[in-house]
């Protein structure tokens, strides 16, 4: 570990807001929180030579990585770094790893899915195939369903260009959110080009797979600065990939390319706030009242809720902007049975005050808390790029 | 992103400028490093305890000792702002608390006495919902301990209590019977007592005891959203009283206090960005134009705004970081008032440490001032809450109280344009 990381450990003055902050603990109580399994933890296994795993560890299996107990700490430490890491040690039961095996490389099995979506859809409902996944450890709840889209692309070579970093639940389940975000980076002036990389390694390293991503988190990293070099900037419009290229590679593979990666890596949103002229214009409006549920990995990025302002302006004649609740789904997790009732008891402020708010859409940046909150409401939910980019200016 | 208001800082002097500015329908937004320590406190709001400090008795009346101290005590932040200033903060804050479903009780024209964790009595203006229950008028009390719950000893807060209140003071310990295979902090016992079956335990132990008529004391950990109900269960179930006692931190109380003014925000469209330091700020000819924050991806999202408050606290809230050399304020790097000598040769001296006291210095209207010539540094930042220079929340017990007043004052001054509607 480097100096710096234990330096951050000493900031830590045990208040435990981050405690009061995070969603597991409120859930399910017997979870130790950020507080005790991050940094006061840490101390102890420094002391014992980090070499070993103590007993507690094992908790660290009830962590989502949703990162608010970063986001709470008042003297900047970052419990969720040291949960991360320290769950890539467990050893966990046979059954454990092999079920979160199966969940961590989702990107395979979507790549499969993705070439005989109906077939796969079929299969994801059969009863056999639920009792399957539900041996395996596998909770009993919709899976997304596999979608095949070509997408078009202008060829046009123009000065700005963008590379642009889907990620698997648009690559392989919604389609149109790449071409939504294809369409407003191509009416910015951009040319677009899709990134030549699956999965970003976010499933991965929540299931403890800490080597397996440096490995991948190393390849990705080559290809974005290759794009980098020639003036590319890398855009995405999942917040957990986006997180995981600003802020976990430098955690996993620590040194100048992550450094060089994280600084040219936008959100969609976030750059188009850097834009001069936007090119939309009004239209219909598309609801009266619309609920955004700000998806944790955005609101650790640090970068507001870019996207709020637009969808006021041209979408909805009322938005309710929430920041509030995680949805509990945290990717991974909340596809795991035991796990399944404490994420849908997190999410269930959400769902409650989703429904209270009376919206007819809800709008949410997130592949996987989308998932969650049809689950938990049955309200439809669209991705902000999808809604704006009905509100490009036509005639380009 | 241009605002009207931004705001420095996330406790409760922030949220208190937060709130001036939005009452004035202002566009505002508030960033911070993290939550500040508001979640670590009493949630008491005590505005002058002691006056002058040296005396070992509490202040009865503030808003007669504050006038004393306001015409004493030039320097002093309730000098700058003003008596009716803080009297229009207190009315703001009592406000604004039942909206978002606290229920302050309390006002300016006596302090009560609260009980602490320790046992001790804070000398304390506004509190929550503890209307008429009082400590010293209670005939006979109890002091409350669940077994389960960590850091709290009702045989230390009872003795205590009796040694300053010179009346017998029962203790008890009761067990709830849960067992999370953990220990429990306040907070965690707080979420078991937002259930059913957990509070009719409680009621179940307590009435085996015969608590009717007391007062009963309890650590603050009924519940972290029904907590009056909770309270109101018990105590028409018991025919007693119940007064919760805040706890260390995680201090439920503190808690309570920090997320509903938070979310209270919020609904009135106050934005928050915490979690991302201020690392940048644009100041030209004794104005800021725009701070910046460090995003995840360490580049700076710049937030253009009108004016700004500086709430970022005071040594503990890292608003001000203390070196070997001297002490810097971290946003602005504005002039610090600070001693020659930091601290008492004896530590834990009842006097006043000159560490306290350091602070930035500002005029009538928050302006951070040149310590040396008295002029405004810049124009269109007000300083609010432990930042500021001249007092000493430790002796005076004013913390909170000057971190509201301070605190609105300098929203209001921030929406005005460095001028206040009267």
């Amino acid at each position: 570990m480097s100096n710096e990381k234990e330096r951050n450990l000493d900031y830590c003055l045990k208040c435990s807001t981050c405690h009061t902050q995070c969603p597991v603990v409120k859930s399910h109580l017997p979870f130790p929180g950020p507080k005790q399994m991050g940094p006061e933890l840490e101390r102890l296994r420094l002391a014992r030579g980090n070499k070993e795993t103590l007993e507690i560890d094992e908790a660290l299996n009830y962590c989502t990585n949703c990162k608010r107990c970063d986001l709470a700490c008042p003297h900047g430490v970052k419990p969720s770094f040291y949960n991360l890491k320290n769950k890539g040690k467990l050893q966990n039961k046979f059954l454990i790893r092999f079920r979160d095996w199966i969940l961590a490389h989702n990107v395979w099995w979507s790549k499969m899915a993705g070439r005989v979506p109906a077939l796969a859809n079929l299969a994801l409902r059969l009863s056999l195939t639920k009792r399957a996944m539900g041996m395996v450890g596998i909770a009993d709840r919709d899976f997304p369903i596999y979608r095949k889209h070509p997408i078009k692309i202008s060829k046009a070579v123009r000065d700005k260009k963008a590379l642009y970093y889907a990620g698997c639940y648009a690559s392989y389940n919604e389609p149109q959110i790449i071409q939504a975000a294809v369409n407003i980076l191509e009416s910015c002036g951009y040319q677009v080009e899709l990134a030549p990389v699956a999965c970003c390694g976010t499933p991965m390293v929540s299931n403890g797979l800490w080597d397996e991503t440096a490995r991948l988190a190393g390849k990705n990293t080559d290809i974005f600065l290759k794009y980098i070099e020639q003036g590319y900037k890398i855009v995405t419009t999942c917040p957990s990939c986006g997180l995981a290229l600003k802020e976990e590679y430098e955690q996993i593979i620590p040194g100048e390319k992550s450094k060089i990666l994280k600084a040219n890596v936008w959100e969609l949103f976030e750059l188009l706030e850097e834009e001069d002229n936007l090119p939309f214009e009004p239209a219909e409006k598309l609801a009266d009242k619309a609920y955004y549920h700000v998806p944790c990995h955005l609101k650790a990025q640090g970068i507001g809720i870019p996207a709020a302002n637009l969808l006021k302006d041209l979408a909805v004649d009322e938005l309710v902007v929430d920041d509030n609740y995680c949805c509990g789904i945290s990717g991974t997790y909340g596809f795991k049975k035991e796990k399944y009732p404490i994420a849908m008891d997190i999410g269930k402020p959400l769902f409650d005050d989703i429904k209270k708010s009376r919206a007819t859409l809800v709008i949410s940046d997130c592949g996987t808390c989308k998932l969650q909150i049809v689950h938990g409401t049955g309200i439809e939910v669209k991705h902000p790029a999808e809604i704006l980019a009905r509100y490009l200016k036509k005639a380009q | 992103m241009k605002y009207d208001v931004v705001v420095i800082g996330a406790g409760l002097a922030g949220f208190s400028s937060a709130l001036a500015a939005v009452e004035l329908g202002k566009k505002v937004i508030v960033v911070a490093k993290g939550l500040g320590n508001l979640y670590s406190s009493s949630g008491y709001i005590d505005f002058l305890g002691y006056y002058p400090t040296t005396t070992s008795w509490p202040v009865t009346n503030p808003l007669q000792a504050l006038e004393g101290l306001v015409s004493e005590n030039p320097e002093h932040p309730y000098a700058k702002v003003g008596k009716e200033s803080i009297i229009r903060s207190v009315n703001a804050f009592l406000k604004a608390s039942g909206e978002m479903g606290l229920s302050y009780a309390g006002s300016l024209d006596s302090n009560l006495l609260m009980p602490t964790a320790a046992g001790a009595l804070s000398p304390t203006s506004l509190y929550p919902g503890a209307n008429g229950k009082d400590v010293k008028k209670a005939r006979e009390m109890v002091v409350v301990g669940i077994k389960e719950l960590i850091d709290f000893y009702p045989l230390i807060v009872a003795q205590n209590l009796e040694r300053q209140l010179g009346k017998k003071v029962e203790a008890l310990w009761v067990e709830l019977g849960l067992d999370l295979g953990r220990e429990l902090n306040s907070y965690d016992l707080a979420l078991t007592l937002e259930q059913e079956k957990n509070v009719i335990g409680l009621i179940n132990k307590l009435k085996s005891w015969g608590v009717k008529d007391k007062l009963v004391l309890i650590p603050a950990v009924l519940g972290i959203k029904d907590w009056q109900q909770v309270i109101n269960r018990l105590e028409s179930q018991l025919e007693c009283q119940v007064m919760e006692i805040p706890t260390l931190p995680p201090s439920v109380m503190g808690y309570r206090l920090a997320q509903s003014f938070m979310h209270y925000l919020k609904k009135k469209g106050v934005e928050f960005i915490i979690g991302h330091p201020v690392v940048h700020v644009d100041c030209r000819a004794g104005r800021c134009r725009e701070i910046a924050i460090e995003t995840a991806a360490h580049r700076l999202k710049k937030i253009a705004g009108e004016a700004f408050c500086l709430a970022t606290g005071g040594i503990l809230g890292e608003g001000l970081q203390v070196f070997p050399k001297g002490i810097r304020e971290v946003v602005f790097n504005l002039p610090v008032k600070t001693a020659e000598t930091h601290s008492l040769e004896d530590f834990f001296s009842l006097e006043e440490q000159p560490l306290a006291l350091a602070g930035v210095m500002t005029n009538e209207f928050l302006q951070p001032v040149d310590v040396e010539t008295g002029e405004a540094a810049l124009t269109n930042v007000f300083v609010a809450g432990a930042t500021l220079a001249g007092y000493d929340p430790f002796l005076e017990k004013s913390g909170n109280g000057v971190a509201l007043a301070t605190g609105y004052r300098a929203g209001q001054l921030a929406a005005g344009g460095g001028k206040v509607n009267e």
